[in-house]
């Protein structure tokens, strides 16, 4: 889930966006094994600690759901509109679209193997997949299918990923004149997004775009904040525009159709703003490790293996290991297969599709 | 929380010398910490003025309903962000305490406290006294009270809510704490020197103790354990000081707010007062507010309006209550007045007795013998 692009250099590396990767990573995969324990009947006393003693004060999702993902979505907000800003829009989008793409091909041929083969259930029920069910994954076009049809769960945070991408791309010459601007049409198109999406009922392509609508508020406070610490836009507008972000967030939660994990979404995203624009600050020894540095760049492979090597694992071993031995199994199984696939297919490619932009761009002059 | 978000009764505890030397902090690490201190001040002045009034005399403006059903409920900041903004100044008070004895001295802080919080906490309480006694109705505990020498008196030394006597002051118990961290650190600095994070362990061990032994007890000791366990909060500001500082390591101040942390959730569960007001998330939201301003607030600490709720926000605080508060009553039950222009001019009133008590401190610090508490900024 790392999002594409360096994060910010002009200022000087922002190492805590790092150390944030690398706990989003840590929550999201923690929301999953807490859910495995959850709608398998098991007591994992891990699980029953956080639930008594951290969501229970704090009046969290349950599981921690959506800690994870909402750092993963407003640091990439932040990231993104970044690295927009010295990039056309063409190659914005080739861009992001590559660095997503490969591994997002790989773990939903993947997943789809597993279905196949009975070890991993999809998220949308079917037992068995075709080939055509494999395209619909791989493009995520199966979230608006009906059925839908749905190979790796998380795959949906992708989705609302790349509508903001297209949305940036689109918007990139206003992110250079008016700044304010994206962000507050972003907030018109929620508005109208959402509206749209609670109007027509029972219809699974246009409930999609209500969650795509409900979720984008989160990636444009990212923006606001990347805007905002590049005084491209001043605090008070940032806030003012931020705040409407925020409050349509809010009213997505009200209208209860789109927030599945729970009711506390709003102030799960209050608190990971604030720390995020805390994060910003830090440089310390520990956000400057190369554990952290590596384990961040390795976050977009732990988000989309972690269900693939957990699940089929757990039901397997907890049987007959119990909870705590088959968890640190099934934990050094993702950090091994997580390394293969960062290492022999996401790096790799990357390096390939940089290599060939440096090739394009390089001018042919050689007489 | 969400059945009493917005709900107006706060419970029965409350904090301190919160803002007096604030201005004492000039340093560049606590640059943006009025920052902190106003955005509090702002907090405290709607929920205790713009939205406790209007509720206690059942006519809620729809404005303040709004409000609640958009960001109290969804956010769980409860009592209309009184008892965050009350969070986020214990917070700078037990920063600015720890910053200005390691720069001034104790004994010039004790003079300064002495002075500038202990003075306006005594006329606000004599005042809320007065305006009582002449059939005003200022913010107290419970809303309507009669005053006799001896209640006078546990206003006066800051125990009535350990005592169970009716409070003169419904912040109080934000006094009561203050008072008490200030104690404690006096108490506690010899170690705090040599050994920060010890200081800071042992506050929160002591709080932690008197907490959990005193849920089951009754009585004064009972009500002691409530306004405890808001003590550690200040702690955390003495531990980010001593960071901030370079006196202590930087996960000094992570272990103080889990340590507060954890005291506030064995508060919420052992006492049925505090239960259902979701103060752990209160106080993580105050520590945010103040970490942010720590980092990114430097720049808006020198605006005009900041410069001015920071220097007077102790005394805006304390009269807002006593006068902005019976002024609302008077200006609408007697002038029948509407109720915004009525919370407007009673805020602006309490404005501008902030003022005339910080221009009456400062004359009165200027011509003081001994420039005990002079010259601390």
């Amino acid at each position: 889930m790392t999002p594409p692009g360096k994060p910010l250099r002009s200022n000087g590396y922002l190492h805590g966006l790092d150390t944030l990767r690398m706990v989003a990573s840590v929550l999201v995969v923690y929301t999953h094994v807490a859910n495995w324990f959850a709608t398998r009947g098991h007591i994992w006393w891990g699980s029953a600690w956080i639930d008594r003693d951290v969501i229970g004060p704090l009046h969290l999702n349950p599981a921690l759901s959506f800690a994870g993902v909402a750092t993963f979505l407003v640091v990439s907000g932040l990231v993104v509109t970044h690295v927009a800003n010295r990039e056309t829009p063409g190659q914005f989008l080739r861009r992001r679209l590559t660095r997503i793409g490969p591994l997002l091909l790989a773990t939903t041929v993947s997943a789809w193997c597993l279905i196949n083969l009975g070890v991993l259930g999809a998220v949308s029920k079917q037992k068995s997949l075709d080939v055509g069910d494999l395209l619909l994954g791989t493009t995520m076009t199966g979230y608006f299918t009906t059925p839908e049809v749905v190979l790796n769960g998380v795959t949906w945070t992708l989705l609302v990923q790349v509508v903001f991408y297209l949305f940036v791309a689109a918007t990139i010459p206003l992110l250079r004149s008016r700044a304010w601007l994206p962000p507050a049409l972003a907030a018109a198109v929620v508005c109208v997004g959402l509206s749209f999406a609670t109007a027509v009922h029972h219809n699974i392509p246009v409930h999609r775009v209500g969650i795509i609508a409900a979720f984008l508020p989160v990636l444009c406070i990212g923006q606001l904040i990347s805007l905002v610490r590049n005084r491209h836009v001043s605090a008070p507008v940032g806030i003012a525009v931020g705040a409407a972000n925020f409050m349509l967030f809010v009213w997505a939660g009200k209208l209860g159709e789109y927030f599945h994990t729970g009711t506390s979404h709003p102030r799960t995203l209050l608190l990971v703003i604030g720390v995020v624009i805390l994060a910003m600050t830090a440089g310390g020894r520990i956000s400057r490790s190369a554990v952290v540095r590596g384990w961040s760049a390795r976050t977009y492979a732990i988000y989309l293996l972690h269900p693939l090597c957990i699940y089929p694992l757990m039901d397997w071993m907890v049987p007959d290991l119990g909870p705590d031995v088959s968890l640190v199994t099934a934990l050094a199984v993702l950090a091994a297969v997580n390394e293969v696939f960062h290492r022999y297919l996401e790096m790799p490619v990357n390096q390939w599709i940089r290599a060939r932009e440096k090739t394009r761009t390089r001018p042919s002059g050689r007489v | 929380m969400t059945e009493r978000v917005g709900d107006v009764d706060a419970p029965t505890v409350s904090f301190a010398p919160v803002a007096a030397p604030l201005r004492d902090v000039s340093g560049s690490r606590g640059a943006g910490l009025p920052v902190a201190v106003a955005t509090a001040l702002v907090m405290t002045t709607y929920s205790y003025l713009f939205a406790m009034w209007p509720s206690r005399n059942d006519s809620v403006p729809s404005a303040v309903a709004l409000v609640r059903r958009w960001v109290n409920e969804p956010l769980g900041i409860g009592e209309d962000f009184g008892v965050l903004g009350i969070s986020i100044l214990l917070i700078c008070g037990g920063y600015t305490v720890a910053s200005a004895t390691r720069r001034d001295g104790p004994a010039r802080v004790a003079g300064c406290l002495a002075l500038r919080a202990a003075v306006p906490a005594l006329v606000a309480t004599l005042g809320s006294a007065t305006t009582v006694l002449l059939g005003g109705s200022p913010l107290t505990r419970p809303a309507t009270v009669e005053v006799s020498a001896s209640d006078l008196a546990a206003n006066v030394l800051l125990v009535d809510r350990v005592l169970g006597r009716p409070s003169l002051l419904e912040l109080s118990w934000v006094l009561t704490a203050g008072a008490l961290f200030c104690l404690f650190f006096a108490a506690t600095r010899a170690l705090g020197e040599r050994l920060p994070q010890a200081g800071d362990a042992l506050g929160l061990v002591t709080a932690l103790t008197i907490v959990l032994t005193a849920a089951g007890s009754g009585g004064w000791y009972h009500q002691l354990g409530l306004i405890v366990s808001f003590v550690p909060m200040a702690c955390v500001g003495r531990s980010l000081a001593d960071a901030g500082a370079g006196r202590a390591p930087a996960w000094s101040p992570v272990l103080a707010g889990t340590g507060t942390f954890v005291v506030l959730v064995a508060a919420e569960r052992s006492y049925d007062e505090l239960a259902g007001w979701w103060y752990p998330l209160t106080f993580v939201y105050a520590v945010l507010v103040v970490l942010l301003a720590l980092a990114h607030g430097q720049r808006r600490a020198g605006s005009a309006p900041v410069r001015w709720l920071a220097g007077r926000g102790y005394q805006l605080l304390l009269f807002q209550g006593v006068i902005g508060y019976a002024l609302v009553g008077v200006l609408c039950s007697t002038a029948g007045l509407a109720l915004w222009p009525a919370l407007i001019a009673a805020a602006a009133v309490s404005c501008l007795a902030a003022e005339c008590g910080f221009r009456v401190l400062r004359w009165f610090e200027a011509r003081l013998p001994r420039p005990a508490y002079r010259n601390t900024s």
